[in-house]
């Protein structure tokens, strides 16, 4: 994406740089900010923003480096030279795509890196280090390292934004958004191309942010964009192992190919889920809308056999709260495909058959899940373009009531 | 301070318990040590164990003058039943390799036993001896050393408590916790510490049953969290163990630390891998301000593991381990994962260095041999078990991966199917995969285990059943580190099950009548059944369509235990009602389409239950209601039931041979020696093929007593010796009886039919004494066994020995006093039969002592008391059975004919013509005679119509009940005898009148021509 002179974007994400490094003294708590997206989220982009913001007489801005194309011994060198010689009182070293050095060799150079430059440099009280990368969490080795860090996402542009871009770029604001939901790369790509074909920009999408994958790892990526939440389990389902390994592993077959989902940043696992998910929504969603638009009838398999699986799973109240949104995400998902369908009433009957067999669900912990997308709040936008904000709102009241009631009987 | 070579801190309490038993005297110490899961009860045995030479604690070991047991996990496969603890005691405690010489005798004996198929108290009485061997045995090692035994998971006993068990608490040492209290009460010195969660129930037992002994109480320990000393030791040793531990590890950190996990060392440890592990220790720090438990800690633990793309054999191993309860290992990884199975061994051994992870070396057999091997088997912490329940696998997933086991499971079970190891733990499973099908599948498998005496499978089942339920039941009350229950478990069963509770008390029930039963004990049996019939009527009657089976099977055991119990009308209502319950649902039960319907679970409940029924009131027909054709037609219907369920089992097998053998002994009875013979023999070709030796022998005696009955006595000394070597070898006191008193009937026999069989006078004598001595001995057996019909049929054969005695005493002119004695001793052992048989309402063997004195008297010519006798008896016999002028004999319906009146009244009939006769010749003659000219005189031409009279009727009895062949085996002789004197003149006379009498009689004229062509055929007319 190029220079927008005039568009702010992550403007929150930016404040909050300012905002720890005003805070930045020897008992800080926070120096070290990873941020992170995928592939074509914005990276350097907002790097360079941030470099633009810090551009004042009392902070010193070592960098923006690039990792992944500097050699590392002269990287260290000149960081630790340039903080030396600063006179100014606050410095910020800016480190993109600092993930790079897990993926040389065994990743051994990640933690030299931290050993010999990151963790000194938190040791200081005039630091701030600020780093991206793909990972939701950089798996420093050291605890002061992580103690001391938080991670954030690099969001897509929001829809303000990208009004503002499409206005600049004199395209239809509209449809830019809906064809990027204003993930940068794609909305560089529309910038270029502006009457990309649907069909073109799915493939694009799809070759894009799957590269890096093995074709066995892709066809499991690109699935597991369709499940907003999975597991071992339900994978086995949808995407069976070809060959011998169907037969003969249960978990290591696929937990070989879900580890390169977590090396890639696509996928984390979801403690309040129990299950792995997307880390990046709108990566999820434009990778879903894709398959969808590239394999129709694979995309309805899928969540075919995803509906069966969550719904099998719902019958179990102990378990509802980690099943439900799933169970109806993907109820909605094939029933959208049905010409004709209610989709709405239908989920809504769905839930409304169920209820009496939920005795003993943790109702507080389903209604949160229901209520914010199941920690994913796309997802809960999503739904509600799926069922449609009245029959959410209903099946709020729904499984409301549901609580009063069998909390009153126990 | 340096890392402990030992993952524990010691704890004070551990020097507590160490010094007391070193420095202990000649009285036993047991400590009882309860806490919550993570406190550290298995560190505190260990530490104690390393203290007395062990190298981690687990092993067994020797120091000085202390012996140490090692740890006896009672969830362990190895040690979850009583010969598994017995076996590894004897290995940590034996010394000179005497000490528990006579309990392997006991042991083995009891092992050959059941295996034979020996059951009832015999089988019980030699269990015992066992236990009390063992105790014997531990007392002889303890002589010179110090024995110190460890017993940990403890709760297991009292959860595996099924619900009869907590309401019948009677000490029943086939289960580990009576079995367990018994040993312990029997020590005169050593140290048992017994290791768990709350305990209460066994608490209470243990104190009771060692007040009752008159042994010191049990020392109750309550573990407590780490002190102050201890928490400062704990925190130094793990900021060396997690080197990243030491840089956060302040004070106000510790404090933290424990005050949200109540100073738990297991829960401390989480605590600390959390904030060593998780990648937000900022998040865990924070969920530790603000949460009151460590739930979110733990998932930030678990999500670190999970997000670790470097290390993701770790995440597949968490699996499996929480899925297998029974243990990861070697073998069944290498099955689960074959590609990835050498590095997911190399990270399992890794992870043994995690606190929640545990490593135990359990013995397992070796297929096709005796010996057992130590085999490295991985467990969670039960605390990571329920955390990884509930955050992380879902019930559809673990009922996956449970079939995956269970398939392994399944294939070496068909490789070795007496391995009890493999059937046992693969129970949970079983319980997972499928509730329904595995509960099924228990039903099954414990059916056997008690019907094949093999006690120890049966608890060890039972015991792994009752776990199942406890981790099935919802348990929000409990303290969590208290509580055994399962979220998967009690969410798997709601959806799949929810009857399981229910369907467990009744067939809990069911199986706990069964096994009294098998051991003997027939008054708990019955009063289980009574006690609980009204729960079962109301549970079948709120769904009778859920519960028809099992309460029909419910009444079948009650009614089997009550007619154990001599309440016979009782049994046969029970028996009824099983049947009009079952036809109720199935009107058809007789057809292939009613039972092509039903699943393999329910052919093979109904036929058991229905064909056992049936075999049952044919039993009981037979035995006590002498209604021997209607038994016929229960023992045919029971074997067409064993057979149309078309199913290969062996419970089933064993009814058919069963009844087979029933049905042929009431054969013999009625007199058709083909089929007797036949399906005796089929019974026993089945039992050898079962390798039931102990029934083979029972088989071999019912084929001699029905040889026998058929004069083939030669053949019938041959088969009934055979048997009685098998029973003398396995010295189970009622088949030596039973097979002494089938070898006196036939020795008896022989010395009856000495003439027909041309044997001596002398020999004839000397058979009687055998017999004689055979009866005696059977006596002596028979006063151990609680079965007094046998008693009544030990004195009635004596009697008959005594009277067949006098017999031939007086054929042999022996002296006046001899033959007194003879009669004397014959006549008091009938009226003992007869007594015994009135006090216990056995009307048919009361006539039938009755009916055979009246023989021995009539024999001595005491034809007075004999006629008061045989009036006696006809007062007995409803008078609908007694053939009337002008009516004949009357038509009674089947159903309640009792075929045994018909015999009695031929018996009677034969006697009373045997009379009429003797005293016809007295008067003919006039005057006293010498027995040889009475011998020779002819009786008066009335006395001879009137003995033709009492024939007639005599065999009309016997034709209605018995084959026409057998009716003149057993007439024939006797009437041929007294009629071949005859002149023709005579004939024509007794023609003519016995003519008469069938017409008056209404009796058939075929009747009457062919008794006289075969009579008087024989004589030229």
């Amino acid at each position: 994406m190029s220079e927008k002179q005039n568009i702010e974007v992550w403007g929150e994400l930016i404040k909050l740089c300012l905002d720890v490094l005003a805070r930045l003294t020897q008992t800080a708590e926070i120096r070290l900010l990873d941020f992170w997206t995928y592939r074509g989220g914005g990276k350097t982009t907002f790097l360079h923003r941030l470099k633009a913001a810090l551009d004042r007489p009392d902070v010193a801005v070592i960098g923006l480096w690039d990792v992944a194309v500097s050699e590392m011994e002269y990287l260290i060198r000149e960081i630790l030279q340039a903080l030396e010689i600063s006179p100014l009182q606050k410095k910020v070293v800016l480190l993109d795509n600092i993930d790079h050095l897990l993926r040389i060799g065994n990743g051994e150079s990640f933690f030299e890196f931290e050993r010999r430059l990151i963790l000194p440099l938190l040791e200081r009280n005039d630091v701030l280090i600020v780093t991206t990368g793909k990972l939701s969490l950089l798996p420093w080795g050291e605890y002061d390292v992580r103690i001391c860090r938080e991670s954030h996402l690099i969001r897509a542009l929001n829809q303000q934004e990208v009004i503002q871009l499409a206005e600049l770029w004199s395209l239809d604001a509209q449809r830019l958004f809906e064809l990027s939901l204003g993930y940068p790369q794609v909305l560089s790509w529309l910038q270029q191309e502006p009457h990309l074909s649907v069909k073109i920009l799915a493939q694009r999408i799809t070759d894009y942010f799957l590269a890096d994958f093995s074709p066995a790892e892709r066809e499991l990526a690109a699935a597991t964009a369709l499940l907003p939440a999975f597991d071992v389990a339900v994978l086995r389902k949808v995407l069976p192992l070809a060959g011998q390994e169907t037969e003969e592993s249960l978990y290591a077959a696929y937990i070989d190919h879900i580890r390169s989902l977590l090396a890639a940043g696509l996928a984390a696992w979801n403690m309040n889920v129990g299950a792995y998910c997307m880390m990046n929504s709108t990566v999820r969603r434009l990778l879903a809308r894709s398959f969808q638009v590239l394999y129709p009838e694979r995309f309805k398999e899928i969540h075919k056999a995803a509906t069966d699986y969550y719904q099998s799973e719902a019958r179990y109240a102990g378990y509802l709260h980690r099943t439900l949104v799933s169970a109806l995400y993907h109820t909605a998902c094939v029933q959208s495909t049905q010409a004709g369908t209610d989709v709405g009433e239908f989920c809504k009957r769905w839930v409304e058959d169920h209820i009496p067999g939920w005795d003993g669900a943790d109702w507080k912990a389903v209604l949160r899940a229901w209520e914010n997308g199941a920690g994913d709040i796309a997802l809960r936008e999503e739904l509600e373009v799926l069922l449609g904000i009245e029959v959410v709102a209903e099946i709020t009241q729904l499984l409301t009531q549901a609580q009063h009631t069998m909390e009153v009987a126990q | 301070m340096i890392a402990q070579k030992h993952p524990w801190i010691s704890r004070k309490v551990a020097d507590e318990v160490y010094a007391r038993i070193i420095t202990a005297n000649n009285a036993p110490i047991i400590y009882l040590v309860q806490a919550p899961a993570g406190v550290g009860k298995t560190y505190l045995a260990r530490d104690i164990g390393v203290r007395l030479g062990s190298p981690t604690g687990y092993e067994p070991a020797r120091q000085g003058k202390v012996a140490w047991s090692g740890i006896l996990d009672i969830y362990d496969p190895d040690t979850n039943s009583n010969q598994g603890i017995e076996r590894r005691l004897m290995e940590a405690f034996s010394q000179t390799g005497f000490e528990f010489d006579a309990y392997r005798e006991a042991r083995s004996m009891y092992d050959i036993w059941f295996k034979g198929g020996i059951v009832g108290s015999s089988l019980e009485e030699q269990r015992h001896k066992v236990e009390v061997a063992f105790a014997e045995g531990l007392k002889a090692a303890a002589a010179q050393h110090l024995l110190v035994m460890a017993f940990d998971t403890i709760e297991r006993l009292e959860s595996a408590l099924d619900p009869l068990q907590q309401a019948y608490p009677e000490g029943d040492t086939a289960s580990v916790i009576d079995w367990l209290i018994f040993q312990i009460t029997q020590l005169e010195k050593g140290a048992v510490l017994l290791l768990g969660r709350q305990t209460s129930h066994f608490y209470q037992k243990l104190c009771a049953a060692l007040e009752k002994a008159g042994r010191p109480a049990p020392e109750l320990l309550n573990l407590g969290a780490l002190d102050d000393d201890e928490a400062q030791d704990f925190f130094a040793d793990r900021a060396q163990r997690y080197p990243q531990a030491a840089r956060f590890l302040d004070e106000d950190l510790k404090t933290l630390l424990l005050e949200r996990t109540a100073g738990n060392p297991l829960l401390l440890d989480l605590a600390l891998l959390s904030l060593v592990e998780s990648q937000n220790p900022r998040f865990v720090r924070q969920a530790l301000e603000e949460h009151h438990d460590l739930r979110e800690v733990e998932k930030a633990l678990l999500k670190a593991y999970m997000d670790a793309f470097n290390k993701s054999e770790r995440q597949t191993l968490l699996r499996y381990l929480t899925v297998a309860r029974s243990g990861l290992f070697a073998e069944l990884l290498q099955v689960l994962e074959p590609s990835h199975a050498p590095t997911l061994l190399a990270e399992l051994e890794q992870m043994e260095t995690l606190p929640f992870v545990k490593m135990r070396n359990i013995s397992v057999s070796v297929p096709e041999q005796e010996t057992r091997i130590p085999r490295r088997t991985y467990f969670l912490h039960d605390a990571m078990y329920a955390l990884c329940d509930e955050v992380w696998l879902t019930p559809g997933e673990v009922k996956d991966v449970s079939q995956k086991i269970l398939n392994w499971y399944n294939a070496q079970i068909e490789k070795s199917p007496k391995d009890n190891d493999l059937l046992v733990d693969s129970l949970f499973y079983r319980m997972r995969a499928d509730p329904v099908a595995g509960y099924q599948w228990y039903l099954q498998q414990a059916d056997q285990a008690i019907r094949s005496a093999h006690t120890g499978l049966d608890m060890r089942l039972r015991d792994a059943m009752g776990l199942f339920r406890v981790s099935a039941s919802p348990d929000s009350s409990a303290d969590p580190g208290q509580s055994l229950s399962s979220r998967i478990d009690c969410d798997n069963v709601a959806v799949l099950m929810p009857e399981i509770f229910d369907n467990f008390r009744l067939d809990s029930a069911i199986l706990w009548m069964k096994r009294y039963m098998i051991r003997g004990k027939t008054n708990l049996a019955v009063k289980i059944g009574a006690d609980e019939l009204p729960w079962a009527e109301n549970l079948f009657e709120c769904d009778r369509r859920r519960y028809w089976l099992a309460f029909a099977e419910f009444l079948l055991w009650y009614g089997q235990a009550t007619m154990y119990a001599y309440q016979i009308d009782g049994a046969m209502k029970l028996y009824d009602r099983v049947i009009e319950l079952i036809r109720a649902l199935y009107p058809d039960v007789a057809s292939e389409e009613t039972w092509a319907k039903l699943s393999d679970f329910e052919r093979w409940r109904l036929s058991l239950t229905l064909g056992r029924t049936y075999n049952n009131l044919g039993y009981t027909r037979w035995m006590y209601k002498g209604q021997y054709h209607l038994a016929l037609q229960d023992f045919q219907q029971a074997v067409r039931l064993f057979r149309i369920a078309g199913l290969q089992i062996k419970s089933l097998e064993e009814e058919l041979a069963n009844t087979n053998d029933n049905m042929g002994r009431v054969y013999a009875v009625v007199g058709s020696e083909f089929q007797a013979i036949q399906l005796i023999k089929k019974g026993l070709e089945i039992r050898k093929a079962l390798e039931l030796t102990y029934r083979v022998a029972l088989s071999n005696n019912s084929l001699a007593l029905a040889l026998n009955r058929f004069g083939r006595v030669e053949q019938a000394l041959k088969t009934v010796n055979d048997a009685l070597i098998h029973f003398r070898r396995t010295q189970v006191k009622r088949g030596i009886g039973l097979g002494l008193l089938t070898r006196g009937m036939i020795y008896r026999n022989m010395a009856e039919m000495y003439e027909e069989l041309n044997i001596a006078i002398q020999d004839a004598l000397k058979y009687a004494e055998s017999a004689e001595t055979d009866f005696g001995e059977a006596m002596r057996y028979f006063s151990d066994v609680d079965e007094p019909i046998r008693g009544v049929q030990v004195l009635n054969e004596m009697a008959c020995c005594h009277r067949s005695r006098y017999l031939l005493l007086r054929h042999s002119k022996a002296s006046k006093n001899e033959q007194d004695m003879a009669f004397i001793q014959g006549r008091t052992y009938f009226r003992q039969a007869i007594e015994l048989a009135r006090k216990h309402n056995y009307l048919i063997d009361e006539l039938d002592s009755m009916q055979d004195l009246t023989v021995l008297l009539t024999r001595a010519r005491n034809y007075g008391e004999a006629e008061n006798y045989l009036k006696d008896i006809r007062a007995k016999i409803p008078e609908q059975y007694v053939i009337q002028p002008g009516r004949g004999l009357e038509k009674i319906p089947a159903e309640e004919c009792v075929d045994v009146f018909y015999k009695l009244l031929g018996q009677v009939e034969l006697l009373e013509g045997a009379i009429v006769y003797e005293k016809g010749k007295l008067e003919a003659v006039g005057h006293a005679v010498s027995d040889d000219e009475l011998e020779r005189a002819q009786p008066t031409h009335e006395a001879w119509l009137e003995t033709a009279r009492h024939y007639l009727l005599a065999v009309s009895y016997f034709n209605h009940y018995a084959t026409e062949a057998f009716v003149r085996s057993l007439t024939f002789a006797r009437i041929y005898k007294r009629f071949e004197k005859c002149d023709s003149l005579l004939v024509r006379d007794i023609r003519d009148y016995m003519s008469r009498q069938a017409e008056e009689y209404k009796l058939s004229p075929e009747l009457m021509r062919d008794l006289f062509r075969d009579v008087f055929g024989l004589f030229e007319l």
